[in-house]
């Protein structure tokens, strides 16, 4: 079997068997393609996404893991690190800090830290790092807020 | 060894070559140590080779001089690659980084020939010259 098939299905079984060790990550894979997953992550508390769940998708090429799956947000997220239409994420490990040793799941958590600790002089998201960058916390965190409550929240009827 | 020290284990009637051996054990101990700290301040180095001049992939000799160890039952730590995910079978063989990190051969050398440094620890191997 393919190296990157063998070891999605091992993750797989991983999820499976932990589903309820990290009751902030939900993550499954496609019906019919292991290559593709879809994440649910909620929202880190104290930050202006506490409250929202956040859909992730992830693509995963051929030659994982030695190359690292393709992920992004498909929830709209104000965050400086966040393409605020592509969903696109700037994260290190994503890239060239990545490593075949990361998983999918603990992609999940790398990226729930990036959401509690952006880093604004790299943004992809320019509103929101000049925001933070300028000092407007104030400002950062209500737009984040509305965000959050627009996209990310069940709505109410 | 001070020099007290050296009163005491001769009044102690330890013999001379007794006392040899010792000191050439605590030589040999802090040898290691000295090699053991020079393996990292040498994977600090070739970092900066990494960040500054684009160079990425391992030195093939380097790969292929990693040692290779035959997994015991009681290595519990290393249990699996974390490659690939896959358990160690017991009395396999398997390639250690000089970090002491152990994958299956055919997995680290994949990963190495792409990019030289440990999935565990970050640990940098010698680099290649970068082709390009």
């Amino acid at each position: 079997m393919q190296a990157s098939r063998a070891r999605l299905f091992k993750e797989y079984k991983e999820v499976q068997r932990e589903k309820t060790a990290d009751p902030d990550i939900q993550l499954a894979c496609d019906d019919s393609n292991i290559f593709k997953w879809t994440a649910l992550i909620k929202g880190p508390s104290e930050t202006p996404y506490e409250g929202g769940v956040f859909q992730l998708a992830f693509a995963v090429p051929e030659q994982y893991p030695l190359q690292p799956p393709q992920v992004r947000f498909l929830t709209k997220i104000f965050h400086p690190n966040v393409h605020f239409k592509t969903g696109e994420i700037c994260l290190d490990i994503l890239k060239n800090a990545w490593s075949p040793a990361w998983t999918l799941q603990s992609v999940c958590r790398a990226i729930i830290a990036l959401m509690a600790h952006p880093e604004p002089d790299s943004p992809l998201n320019c509103d929101s790092g000049n925001l933070l960058r300028s000092g407007d916390i104030r400002g950062f965190q209500s737009m984040a807020k509305m965000y959050t409550r627009l996209a990310a929240m069940p709505k109410k009827g | 060894m001070s020099s007290s020290n050296l009163n005491a284990l001769l009044s102690e009637g330890t013999s001379i070559s007794d006392f040899f051996s010792d000191l050439n054990v605590s030589i040999l101990q802090a040898e290691a140590n000295f090699r053991s700290i020079q393996v990292h301040v040498d994977s600090l180095l070739r970092v900066l080779s990494l960040l500054l001049l684009k160079k990425k992939a391992a030195l093939k000799a380097a790969i292929e001089s990693l040692p290779r160890v035959t997994v015991t039952a009681e290595e519990e730590s290393y249990k699996a690659c974390s490659i690939c995910m896959e358990e160690f079978d017991i009395g396999s063989e398997a390639r250690e980084m000089p970090c002491k990190h152990r994958f299956h051969s055919g997995c680290v050398e994949k990963w190495l020939r792409l990019r030289g440094s440990c999935p565990l620890c970050r640990y940098v191997m010698p680099l290649e010259e970068e082709e390009s």
